[in-house]
C-alpha cells in the first residue's frame, strides 16, 4: 500500500480525541474578564444613504459603553478578502459607511457589558435613511441608468480592471486562436446559459472574534479564521498600529470552507478593544452568518461550443457574469478561477475565448467558497460535453478520456490566467484521470444503468451522469508557507507552522510529513500552528494549498534538521556523514552498524559539547500548481410525478497524488461531495422583492443531514506528484466541483430533461418534465 | 433567579434570568463543550442529555430544567480516560472540525444505551438532528458502528 | 416575568386565566414565539400529565407526553396507530424528545405532524377550565366553540378503533417541517371501503377534511381498477411557501393523495 512509515497511513488526527472529549477550545469558548460584547445593527434597506444617526437613547442605557458608526469611526478603505498583499480585490469597504448597500449591510455597532444589553441597545439607535433605488439584476449592473453602488474612494490596489462607476468590480478576458474560424469549421454548435446560485457555507461554528491584551498591552486577537497573517496585516493598517503590536491566534475552528477567508469581525473587535482598552468579543448568530458573512458567488455562464461530427471541439466561447453582491471581495479571483481551473482540462481546443465580468448588486456579498468559481464553471462544462458526446453518438467516458489534458502536456491557459496577474506556465506531471473514470464507472455500475431508463418503481426513473474536474494545488509564485522546528531531548520535535487547520487535518498531515523525513512516529512531532507570534508566516488555508505548499516547507525544514542530526551523530559515532542514515529515531552507520539514538544526539547537543539547539526553518513558494483530478458519478432516481430527485449512489474517484493521510483525504472528498449534492438539490437564497433574504435560518435554508445521505463511494487512485511533498497534491476543494453537473447529467439520462439552474427542486424538475411533454 | 442542576454528576447552583436557555446558562458557567451553532433547535451542536434524554439545550428553558440531571460530552469521558464512543470517533476519522462532535457523541450514546446493535437506518434516525458540514457523515456512521461493536465486545 | 410551578391542573388553569400567562410543557413553541407580552410562565412539569391508559373504546394520552414518549407508549398499546408513523419522523430526535402533545395542539403550527392524524382519528381533548375538566372533539376546540379554550389541555382521548392507516408528507430534506401532510384512515370490510377519513394539513385553511372525496370512495370496492381522483373533489389550496408555488404544492398534494389511497386500498386487499 505504501512504502512510507507515516505518510500514506491514516494516522489518527492529532486533535480528534481532545475534541471528542470536549477539551478543545473554539474562539467563543475563550472568556475574558471585563469583556465588551458587540452587536451589529444591520440595514433594512437594499440601498440607502444614511443622513444621520441618533444614538443617545442607547448610549444612556446602563452597560452600554460605546456605539460606533460612520460619524465617529475613521474611514479607512480596505477589502475583507483574506489574500496576499496587495490584494487583487478592490478596497471598496470600510468599517462603517454613510451608505448601505444591501439588506444586512452594517450600520452601527453597540459595545456593551453583555450581549443581552448590546442587543437591547440596538432598538434605541435611530437611523435617518434616504432610500436609493436598488439594483438586483446583475445583467443590468453595468447598463447606463442603473444605480451605482460605489463612489470615488473605492479603488483597486493592483492594476486590474476596476470600474466602479459602471458597477464593474472585475473583468477578465482571455483568448487564443481564431473564434470565427473555429465556429466556421464546426459542423454543429451547442449554446446554453447556465446559472449557479448563491449559497452559504454553513460551517457549524458561526464567525467569532475576540480581541484582548497581553500583559505588555499588545493586542491579541483570537479568531475563527483561515488567514491569521492577513488578519494581522489588515487590522494593523485599519487601526494604524504596527503589525508587531498585534498577535493573531487561530484556536480550534468549527469549519470554514472559504467563508472565513475574510477579515470580517476582527477590525471591529480590535477597534473597540484598542479604543477602550478592554477585551471585546463578537459572535455572529446563524441568521447573521447568512447575510453578514460571505456567500458563494452566483454566476451566469453562456457557453457556446462549436464541434465536428466526430466530437472535436473547434471553438469554445465562454461568457461569464458573476454577481459579487455589494462588495467586491474575491471579485477578480473567483471569476478568473472559473476559467483558469476549467479551461485547461480540454487543452486541445485551438480556439478559446473567455470573457468574464464581476458586477455589483445590492445583495449579500460573495466570497471564497470551496471550488472558488470552478464549481460554477464545471457545472456548465460538464453538461455541455455530455450534450456534445450524445449529439455525436459517443460514449461520454471515452470522449473525456480522448480529450482531456495528459501527463507531459500543458495548456496556454496556465500561462495567461493567474490570480489578478498573469499565470504560470506548467506541464502536467501527474494525472490519473483515466483511472478515476474507469474505477468510478465500475463502482457506479455505469454501463448497467446508462441510457437504459430503468424504473426501480413505477414512477421512478433512474439515470447516471458523470462530471470531471481539476483544481490546483496552491497559487504558484505568489503564496508562501514556512515552518520551523526544534528538537527536544526525548527525541521529539516541536513543529511550528503558520498553516491553518480548519478541521481539515493539516496539523496531522504536516506532522506526518515531518515524521516521515525524520523517521519517527507522528506522536514525536508536537505541532503548534497559526499563531502570528510563535509560528512563521503562511498565507493561510485557501487555494487548496496546505498539504502541497505548507507541506513542502515542512519537508524542507525537517530535511535541514536531518542534516544537523547527521552532523552531531557523525562526531558521536566518529563516522563520515556519508555513511550515516536516519532509521526509526536513531542514526545508524551503514558500514559498521553502530548507531546513536535521537535522545542521545539531542542531550549531547544541548548539554555536552559544541552545544547548540538543533533547530531549523524553511520557506517554500511553489513554482507550479499541479492539479488534482477527479471523476464523479451520480446515480439518481427521478420521481416523474412529483419531480423529486433522489441521489441513490454517488461515486468520487480522485487523483490527489499521494494521499498523506487516506482517511483525511477521503473525509475531504466525502464532505465536499455531500455539500455539492445538497447544493445541487436544495440550497438557495430566497429574497423578497426588497432584497431581504427570507430563509435566513436552518428552518428554511436546508442542508443534508444523516438520513439524507446517499450511498457514497470514495476511491483514491494510486498516483504521485514529483513536486509535492512525498508525492502529494491537494484534495480539499475539488470534490465540490462535480456533483451539480453529475446530477444534472444523471437527470437527463433518467428523464431526458436539461436543467440549467440549480437547485434542482421538485418544482423545477416537474416544470421541465411538463415542458418536455408539451414539445 | 437561582437554580440547581446536577451536571455530569456534580451539583451546581447558578443565577440566571428566567428567559435564559439551558445552553446560555451552561456556556456562561464554564460548560463550553456545549456548542452554539444556531439557537433554533436545528443544528444539534448544543444537545445534552436531560435526565438521560437527548435534547437541544437551546430549546430548553433553564428555569424548567432545575433539579434535573444534565450530561454533557465531558460527562462521558475525558482526555485521560475517554469513553469508547469518544475513542471510536477519533479512531474512525469522524472528527474534522469537531464542532458537531460533542453533539454527535451524545446522540450516539443515547442510541447505543437503548439499542446496542442498531441498523444503519436506526443510526441515521438517531443522528437526524445533528448537522455535520465537514464529513459527509460517512465516517460518523463508521464511528457509531465501531463504537457499538467495541461496546458489545466488552460486555 | 414570573415562573409558576403549580402542582395540580386546576391550580395551573387558575393561573393561566390571567392575562399574559402562558403554559410551558418543555416544547419549542415558546422559544419560537419569544417572550414579549408574557408576564408569567406556568411550568407544567410538576403536573402528572404523562399518564396514558386505554380501555376498549378509548386510548388516553396525557398532554405532557412528548412525541417520542407518545410513539413509545402507542407502540405498546396500538402498534398500527397512524400517530406512530406521523410522530416518529416529525422534526428530529432531540426535538421529538421535547415537543409535547399539548403544546402542539395549543400552538397548532401550520406544519404540524400531529393535528392531521388526530383530527382523522376523531380525537377529543380534555381541558381543565374553572372546575371540572371538559372534554370535547378536537374540531370544536379548533373552531373555538368553547370559551374554556383558555384553560389547560391535560389529555387526549382517541377512539380505539382499528383502522388501516397511511401517512405521507412533503419535505425538502428529511429533517424539515412538512410543506403539507396527508392522513388516511381506512376501514375495509367485505371487499369494500366501509369507512374512510382523509385529512390534509398545510392548506390555506390550515387543515381540510376531504369529506366529499370520502363520500365518493365509501362503498367502492377495494379492488377498483383505478383510483383517479376527480379534480373537483380536490378542494384544497395552498399558500405560497418560501420558494415553492401554491400550484406546485397542490400538484404534489394530489399525487401524494393518489399514492396514499392506492397504497392503503391495495394494501388492505392482502
Amino acid at each position: 500500500m505504501t512504502e512510507f512509515a507515516s505518510v500514506g497511513h491514516s494516522v489518527r488526527k492529532v486533535d480528534s480525541l481532545s475534541i471528542a472529549t470536549g477539551n478543545a477550545f473554539y474562539t467563543d469558548d475563550f472568556v475574558e474578564k471585563d469583556c465588551l460584547h458587540l452587536k451589529m445593527m444591520y440595514s433594512p434597506h437594499p440601498h440607502a444613504l444614511i443622513k444621520g444617526i441618533k444614538d443617545e437613547a442607547s448610549r444612556d442605557l446602563p452597560g452600554v459603553v460605546d456605539i460606533l458608526h460612520f460619524e465617529n469611526v475613521p474611514r479607512v478603505m480596505y477589502t475583507t478578502a483574506g489574500q496576499g498583499f496587495p490584494e487583487p480585490s478592490p478596497y471598496d469597504y470600510c468599517m462603517f459607511d454613510n451608505r448601505v448597500r444591501y439588506v444586512g449591510d452594517r450600520v452601527a455597532l453597540v459595545a456593551a457589558d453583555s450581549e443581552k444589553i448590546a442587543r437591547k441597545a440596538l432598538s434605541g439607535i435611530h437611523v435617518d435613511y434616504e432610500i436609493l433605488a436598488p439594483l438586483f439584476d446583475p445583467e443590468r449592473s453595468t447598463l447606463p441608468g442603473s444605480p451605482v453602488l460605489h463612489g470615488k474612494d473605492a479603488y483597486a490596489p493592483l492594476p486590474v480592471e476596476y470600474s466602479p462607476e459602471i458597477n464593474l468590480a472585475a473583468e477578465v478576458e482571455l483568448g487564443f486562436g481564431n473564434m470565427e474560424e473555429g465556429f466556421r469549421k464546426a459542423d454543429l454548435t451547442e449554446e446554453h446559459v447556465y446559472y449557479s446560485q448563491m449559497a452559504s457555507h454553513c460551517a457549524m461554528e458561526p464567525h467569532t472574534s475576540m480581541a484582548s491584551f497581553d500583559e505588555k498591552g499588545r493586542l491579541v486577537i483570537i479568531t475563527s479564521t483561515q488567514v491569521p497573517f492577513h488578519v494581522r496585516r489588515t487590522v494593523a493598517r485599519i487601526l494604524d498600529i504596527p503589525a508587531g503590536m498585534i498577535r493573531v491566534i487561530k484556536p480550534r475552528i468549527g469549519g470554514a470552507f472559504g467563508g472565513k477567508q475574510e477579515i470580517l469581525l476582527e477590525p471591529y473587535v480590535a477597534y473597540v478593544a484598542w479604543k477602550h482598552k478592554r477585551p471585546a468579543k463578537m459572535t455572529l448568530s446563524r441568521e447573521e452568518v447568512f447575510t453578514f458573512a460571505r456567500t458563494r458567488h452566483p454566476f451566469r455562464i453562456r457557453l457556446k461550443t462549436g464541434f465536428k461530427k466526430d466530437g472535436t471541439i473547434t471553438a469554445f466561447d465562454m461568457d461569464a457574469l458573476m454577481n459579487t453582491g455589494a462588495y467586491g471581495t474575491h471579485a477578480l479571483t473567483v471569476l478568473s478561477n472559473a476559467g483558469s481551473k476549467m479551461l485547461p482540462l480540454f487543452n486541445k481546443i485551438r480556439n478559446v475565448h473567455f470573457h468574464g465580468r464581476s458586477v455589483y448588486t445590492n445583495l449579500p456579498v460573495g466570497g471564497a467558497y470551496r471550488g472558488y468559481g470552478a464549481t460554477q464553471s464545471y457545472f456548465a462544462f460538464n453538461q455541455q460535453i455530455d450534450m456534445i458526446a450524445r449529439k455525436t453518438g459517443q460514449d461520454i467516458l471515452e470522449y473525456i478520456k480522448k480529450w482531456h489534458i495528459r501527463e507531459g502536456e500543458t495548456s496556454e491557459v496556465f500561462k495567461i490566467l493567474g490570480e489578478g496577474k498573469e499565470g504560470v506556465e506548467q506541464y502536467i506531471r501527474s494525472s490519473r484521470l483515466d483511472e478515476c473514470i474507469e474505477k468510478g464507472a465500475e463502482a457506479i455500475g455505469w454501463y448497467d444503468t446508462r441510457s437504459r431508463r430503468i424504473r426501480p418503481q413505477r414512477e421512478l426513473c433512474r439515470g447516471v451522469g458523470v462530471a470531471v474536474s481539476m483544481q490546483g494545488s496552491a497559487i504558484p509564485l505568489i503564496d508562501m508557507a514556512s515552518a520551523s522546528m526544534k528538537m527536544n531531548e526525548d527525541g521529539s520535535f516541536n513543529l511550528q507552522v503558520g498553516a491553518t487547520d480548519l478541521g481539515t487535518g493539516s496539523d496531522t498531515v504536516l506532522s506526518q510529513i515531518a515524521a516521515e523525513v525524520l523517521t519517527v512516529e507522528t506522536g514525536k512531532i508536537h505541532i503548534l500552528s497559526s499563531d502570528t507570534d510563535l509560528t512563521p508566516f503562511d498565507v493561510g488555508a485557501y487555494a487548496s494549498s496546505t498539504t502541497y505548499l505548507s507541506g513542502m516547507a515542512v519537508k524542507k525544514c525537517a530535511e535541514k534538521i536531518s542534516l544537523q542530526l547527521l552532523d552531531v551523530a557523525s562526531s558521536l559515532l566518529q563516522s563520515q556523514t556519508e555513511d550515516l542514515f536516519l532509521e526509526k529515531g536513531s542514526v545508524r552507520n551503514l558500514t559498521d552498524g553502530k548507531s546513536v539514538s535521537f535522545e542521545e544526539i539531542c542531550l549531547h547537543a544541548l548539554y555536552t559539547a559544541d552545544q547548540f539547539q538543533i533547530q531549523a526553518q524553511a520557506s517554500h513558494v511553489a513554482s507550479e500548481s499541479p492539479p488534482p483530478f477527479m471523476a464523479q458519478f451520480a446515480e439518481v432516481d427521478v420521481d416523474i410525478a412529483t419531480g423529486e430527485v433522489k441521489v441513490s449512489h454517488f461515486v468520487s474517484a480522485v487523483d490527489c497524488g499521494v494521499a498523506i493521510n487516506p482517511k483525511l483525504a477521503e473525509g475531504q472528498v466525502e464532505g465536499a461531495t455531500v455539500n455539492g449534492i445538497s447544493y445541487a438539490l436544495c440550497e438557495d437564497y430566497i429574497f423578497n422583492e426588497k432584497g431581504r433574504m427570507i430563509n435566513d435560518s436552518f428552518d428554511d435554508y436546508k442542508i443534508y443531514t444523516a438520513p439524507d445521505i446517499p450511498r457514497l463511494t470514495t476511491i483514491i487512485v494510486d498516483s504521485s506528484e514529483e513536486t509535492g511533498p512525498f508525492g502529494a497534491k491537494s484534495v480539499s476543494e475539488i470534490g465540490m466541483n462535480g456533483p451539480v453537473a453529475a446530477i444534472a447529467n444523471a437527470i437527463f439520462d433518467a428523464v431526458g430533461i436539461r436543467l440549467f439552474e440549480p437547485p434542482f427542486t421538485p418544482e423545477k424538475v416537474l416544470k421541465a418534465l411538463e415542458d418536455k411533454i408539451d414539445e | 433567579m437561582k437554580g440547581s442542576f446536577e451536571i455530569n454528576r456534580e451539583e451546581r447552583t447558578f443565577s440566571f434570568e428566567d428567559t435564559d436557555t439551558l445552553l446560555e446558562v451552561l456556556r456562561e458557567n464554564g460548560y463550553r463543550e456545549v456548542k452554539k451553532g444556531c439557537s433554533g433547535g436545528n443544528c444539534g451542536s448544543c444537545v445534552v442529555l436531560l435526565d438521560g434524554i437527548l435534547v437541544n439545550s437551546c430549546q430548553v428553558l433553564a428555569a424548567s430544567a432545575t433539579g434535573k440531571e444534565i450530561t454533557t460530552v465531558r460527562g462521558l469521558g475525558n482526555i485521560h480516560n475517554p469513553h469508547p464512543i469518544q475513542k471510536a470517533f477519533a479512531d474512525a476519522g469522524a472528527v474534522q472540525c469537531g464542532f458537531c462532535t460533542p453533539g454527535m457523541i451524545l446522540a450516539t450514546y443515547s442510541l447505543l444505551s437503548r439499542n446496542p446493535d442498531p441498523s444503519d437506518e436506526e443510526i441515521r434516525r438517531a443522528l437526524d438532528g445533528n448537522i455535520c458540514r465537514c464529513t459527509g457523515y460517512v465516517k460518523i456512521f463508521d464511528a457509531v458502528r465501531l463504537a457499538a461493536r467495541r461496546m458489545r465486545d466488552h460486555d | 416575568m414570573d415562573w409558576y410551578y403549580p402542582s395540580t391542573p386546576a391550580e395551573a388553569a387558575r393561573i393561566l386565566e390571567e392575562e399574559g400567562h402562558m403554559p410551558h410543557g418543555g416544547g419549542t413553541g415558546l422559544l419560537r414565539r419569544g417572550f414579549r407580552d408574557i408576564r408569567g410562565l406556568v411550568d407544567l412539569s410538576g403536573l402528572k400529565l404523562k399518564e396514558s391508559n386505554s380501555d376498549e373504546d378509548w386510548v388516553y394520552l396525557g398532554s405532557g407526553l412528548t412525541f417520542s414518549e407518545t410513539v413509545e407508549t402507542l407502540s405498546a398499546l396500538w402498534e398500527d396507530c397512524i400517530l406512530i408513523r406521523s410522530l416518529s419522523r416529525a422534526a428530529a430526535t432531540p426535538l421529538r424528545n421535547r415537543i409535547t402533545l399539548g403544546g402542539s395542539i395549543a400552538d397548532f403550527p401550520l406544519w404540524s405532524d400531529l393535528m392531521g392524524p388526530l383530527y382523522a382519528l376523531g380525537a377529543e381533548i380534555e381541558i381543565y377550565g374553572e372546575e371540572e375538566p371538559l372534554r370535547f372533539p378536537l374540531k370544536e376546540y379548533l373552531d373555538g366553540r368553547h370559551k374554556e379554550r383558555k384553560g389547560l389541555i391535560t389529555g387526549l382521548y382517541i377512539p380505539f378503533k382499528r383502522w388501516q392507516s397511511w401517512y405521507g408528507r412533503y419535505t425538502r430534506v428529511t429533517f424539515d417541517y412538512p410543506m403539507l401532510n396527508i392522513s388516511i384512515l381506512l376501514k375495509p370490510d367485505a371487499g369494500i371501503i366501509r369507512d374512510i377519513r382523509i385529512v390534509i394539513v398545510g392548506t390555506t385553511s390550515k387543515m381540510n377534511r376531504l369529506k366529499e372525496l370520502e363520500e365518493y370512495l365509501i362503498n367502492r370496492p377495494l379492488s377498483m381498477a383505478d383510483i383517479s381522483l376527480p379534480e373537483e373533489m380536490l378542494h384544497f389550496s395552498f399558500p405560497r411557501r418560501k420558494g415553492i408555488s401554491p400550484e406546485y404544492l397542490h400538484h404534489h398534494a394530489s399525487v401524494l393523495l393518489e399514492r396514499g389511497l392506492s397504497e392503503i386500498i391495495r394494501g388492505s386487499i392482502s
